[in-house]
């Protein structure tokens, strides 16, 4: 008996590991993370914009399964920023307009995804950053942010074919 | 109108194509082979709703109301239009309010921390909203409900049973600031999925049977 039937055997399915298996079965815990650095006292308004991404090595696709983020200082974690996501392969936003930063769960209570969000191997995802607010206000301090969007990454088959995030 | 001949003709190209891509007529052809891979492969609450045939696949999406300036007495709408590509499928709200202080020209913006002692029990005190579905003028509320019921980033607002939005559908929000000193800015996040509908055009509400 291998490892992975020994397991099966003898783990309900809530404790069955996903790193082992064979090579196209396995799945393991991932996370991209992102940094935004605003510097120190930042000045935001209109016009204002950071960009950040993060590309899915060619080794595995990735399943995002969570978002959450965290900040430096407190003048950070109440800034007026949004932020919004885009698959660069198809274009593809995933909201109507940029969300608030804190409309994201922060640390250790990130936002769940109510659909896995399956991605590409060597695919990108373009995070942006910026204010709704129709003046120049600084913020003061060194300001920066942290985004981790977490998941698994999973070897696939074929996976030359997929153009998108979302392809039929 | 089409001859028989020509039906004909089109039904046996159906069939062709339906051998070369192995489904049977009139069936959906075979799932892209990657589907089926990740389909064996991973539990049920992992599975990405982003893989499969075009009309069947689905994909996180958030839908931003507000974003207004509400200064002490005012009441403003905000729209939502779910674009027409997909439906919507809302499962959970979370409220961003931003209070803005300070004098013209030197104004400062910061969220209502729900996690602070200072707004822990006074929140986005007077901010209230209603939430209508325009096509049916049906409201969810009798009454407008403070914005501060609503759910926070950590612990959303999950509704009980998921609420569809058809395509092209228009969901209006009031916000009204009945707060004698503060101005609001308010962010509600609709969270949820977007699927496209075979028949969409065959639904007229978005309550239906």
């Amino acid at each position: 008996m291998g490892l992975y039937e020994e397991l099966k055997a003898k783990l309900p399915a809530s404790l069955m590991p996903g790193n082992v298996g064979t090579v196209d079965s396995v799945t393991w815990d991932y996370t991209f993370p992102i940094t935004f650095d605003l510097g120190t006292d930042p000045i935001i308004g209109p016009g204002f914009i950071k960009t950040a991404f993060f590309q899915v090595q060619q080794e595995a696709a990735f399943i995002l399964k969570n978002v959450s983020w965290s900040a430096n200082t407190q003048d950070a974690y109440l800034a007026p920023l949004t932020i919004e996501l885009r698959d660069r392969q198809s274009s593809r936003f995933f909201q109507n307009t940029p969300i608030p930063v804190q409309a994201y769960g922060d640390r250790y209570l990130p936002t769940q995804l109510d659909s896995p969000l399956y991605i590409s191997p060597n695919a990108f995802v373009d995070v942006t950053m910026r204010t709704w607010i129709p003046e120049n206000v600084t913020l003061s301090g060194p300001i920066s942010y942290t985004f981790s969007f977490r998941g698994i990454r999973i070897r696939v088959k074929d996976a030359a074919d997929m153009l998108g995030n979302v392809f039929g | 109108m089409a001859n028989e001949k020509d039906i004909a003709r089109l039904e046996k190209m159906i069939s062709e194509l339906n051998k070369k891509v192995g489904g049977a007529p009139g069936a959906k052809p075979a799932a892209p082979q990657p589907a089926v891979n990740l389909k064996n492969v991973l539990p049920p609450k992992l599975k990405p709703g982003n893989v499969g045939f075009i009309s069947d696949v689905i994909w996180g999406y958030g839908f931003n109301a507000g974003g207004v300036t509400l200064e002490p007495g005012r009441a403003i709408d905000s729209i939502v239009s779910v674009t027409q590509e997909a439906a919507f499928i809302l499962t959970k709200i979370t409220q961003t309010v931003y209070v803005r202080d300070g004098v013209p020209g030197s104004y400062t913006y910061n969220m209502i921390d729900y996690h602070d002692p200072d707004y822990a029990v006074s929140g986005a005190y007077g901010l209230k909203y209603t939430m209508t579905d325009a096509q049916s003028g049906r409201s969810f509320m009798t009454a407008p409900e403070s914005v501060d019921c609503l759910g926070t980033n950590r612990y959303p607002y999950r509704l009980p049973t998921p609420l569809f939005f058809l395509p092209n559908s228009t969901i209006v929000f009031r916000f009204q600031n009945n707060n004698e000193s503060n101005t609001y800015i308010p962010f509600l996040t609709l969270w949820g999925v977007r699927i496209r509908l075979d028949e969409a055009g065959s639904i007229l509400s978005t309550l239906r049977a």
